[in-house]
């Protein structure tokens, strides 16, 4: 789990979401990349993170693409976030004693605009959070800090301030996490995607 | 008469077959002449070396901040062992002289010894010198205490907090052998990681231009470390019950006690 490292944090707001990820791509002490987002966008209201080995992160993501694909096909609508959790979490337990050593967050803005948010672990076990959810080598971190910084009914940009402190604060402390930032912002208006200046460490 | 011959003609046969070692058995043959069935290695249970660990981590955080002209040591009071609660209202700190208090987190044995040899060495300071050994003299002395037991260590995170004799505040925070360094402000224990991205958030201003241009009084520091244990207290399941917190000022030493959730 902590070979490549990195964090990613997912936090709900008002009718609007937010996304986050550090860049730092590793092998071990090494730095590989510094350009490696660990977020991928599912359609115009969802997306996916995932922590722990970037090669299963690769791999889990064509997969995801192939099964939403297919589903696309089949059922001729675009995917529910609560349908892809439940998918989700089903195909990473068919995996039970050769897991992904992955930690996935699905983060989705539903019909009604209310933001859903959910974490995963290696088996597929969720925990559904109104707040927010984190994950990666220093998730601890990352819960400590949002613990105190989310306060419900924020707007976008307090949203976006809020996850990007959160983020580089929590990532500060890991060697293994941080070399830059990426936030995603979903709100009714679509996404909006900014980088973040950290420190380069 | 011809039967029984028989038979025994028969069990000396399957005898002769089985008992050419004198008579005992044999581990690879049943006792019946054939060769025993074999479990592949992986399944015969192997021999697994068995410890005891003369280590416990009884969990808990500890906390603390200099200002100008004081000092906040505060800890939790929980004290565990796995997923049990041994007790809630176990003190973490110890005040060593008017001006400086230490607090431990990690095995709950070494602490209190620590604590009462740090206490003993102090006193016999104080004999010999008359006074009262300074903060940043206790952080040496904690040190060489520390490292004095370095292939057997106290397995206690320190941190140490109080007025150094200019009346500033100073925090020394220690590893379990005794590396230390003196800062503004130290976390240790269970609650470390949740609460010193805060902690370099709001006292050392990381990542914010929002300094103020006065510094914080003590009442507000005292706000503050009662919402960073209460946050603390949500997300660790080792920290909880009660905070013990120690206000050192030139005044002396005030103790207050701040509930936590009790889960």
């Amino acid at each position: 789990m902590e070979y490549n490292g990195g964090c990613v944090i997912a936090m709900g707001g008002k009718n609007c979401l937010a996304v986050a990820s550090d860049l730092r791509f590793g092998l071990e002490n090494f730095t590989q990349g510094l350009n490696t987002p660990k977020m991928f966008r599912i359609n115009q209201k969802m997306f996916i993170a995932m922590t722990g080995l970037l090669g299963d992160i690769a791999t889990l993501k064509q997969v995801i693409e192939y099964k939403l694909s297919l589903y696309s096909t089949k059922e001729s609508k675009t995917i529910r976030p609560l349908i892809l959790v439940t998918m989700l979490s089903l195909f990473l337990y068919q995996n039970r004693f050769s897991p992904f050593v992955v930690e996935t967050i699905v983060a989705g803005l539903n019909e009604n605009e209310k933001p859903l948010i959910c974490t995963m672990d290696v088996l597929g076990a969720t925990s559904f959070s109104s707040k927010f959810v984190v994950s990666g080598t220093c998730s601890e971190s990352l819960y400590g800090i949002c613990e105190n910084y989310w306060k419900p009914g924020m707007e976008p940009e307090e949203l976006f301030k809020t996850i990007s402190n959160c983020l580089i604060l929590g990532s500060n402390r890991d060697c293994l996490s941080g070399w830059g930032g990426m936030v995603h912002i979903i709100s009714t208006n679509g996404v909006e995607t900014k980088s973040l200046k950290t420190r380069m460490d | 008469g011809i039967f029984g011959s028989e038979m025994l003609g028969a069990a000396q046969t399957f005898g002769a077959g089985a008992g050419m070692s004198a008579g005992m058995p044999h581990p690879s043959m049943d006792g019946y002449g054939r060769p025993a069935a074999r479990l592949p290695t992986s399944q015969v249970e192997q021999p697994k070396e068995q410890r005891w660990s003369p280590y416990a981590n009884n969990g808990g955080t500890c906390l603390a901040l200099a200002g100008d002209d004081f000092c906040i040591i505060a800890a939790d009071s929980r004290l565990s062992q796995g997923y049990s609660i041994l007790s809630r209202t176990t003190s973490k700190i110890a005040q060593l002289t008017s001006k400086c208090c230490i607090a431990s987190s990690g095995c709950n044995a070494d602490q209190t010894t620590l604590h009462k040899l740090l206490k003993f060495k102090l006193q016999m300071y104080q004999h010999q010198h008359g006074k009262e050994l300074a903060t940043p003299g206790i952080g040496q002395m904690l040190a060489t205490t520390l490292y004095g037991r370095r292939f057997f260590p106290y397995y206690t995170f320190n941190v140490v907090g109080g007025l150094d004799s200019d009346g500033t505040g100073c925090v020394f925070s220690y590893d379990a052998v005794g590396c230390f360094e003196r800062l503004k402000y130290s976390v240790s224990g269970t609650g470390q990681a949740l609460i010193e991205p805060f902690l370099d958030n709001m006292v050392a201003y990381k990542n914010t231009d929002m300094k103020p241009t006065i510094d914080r009084t003590c009442e507000e520091t005292l706000e503050l470390i009662k919402d960073i244990f209460a946050s603390a207290g949500e997300r660790d399941i080792y920290t909880g019950d009660f905070v013990d917190i120690h206000i050192i000022t030139k005044d002396g030493t005030r103790y207050e006690q701040f509930p936590l959730k009790k889960d």
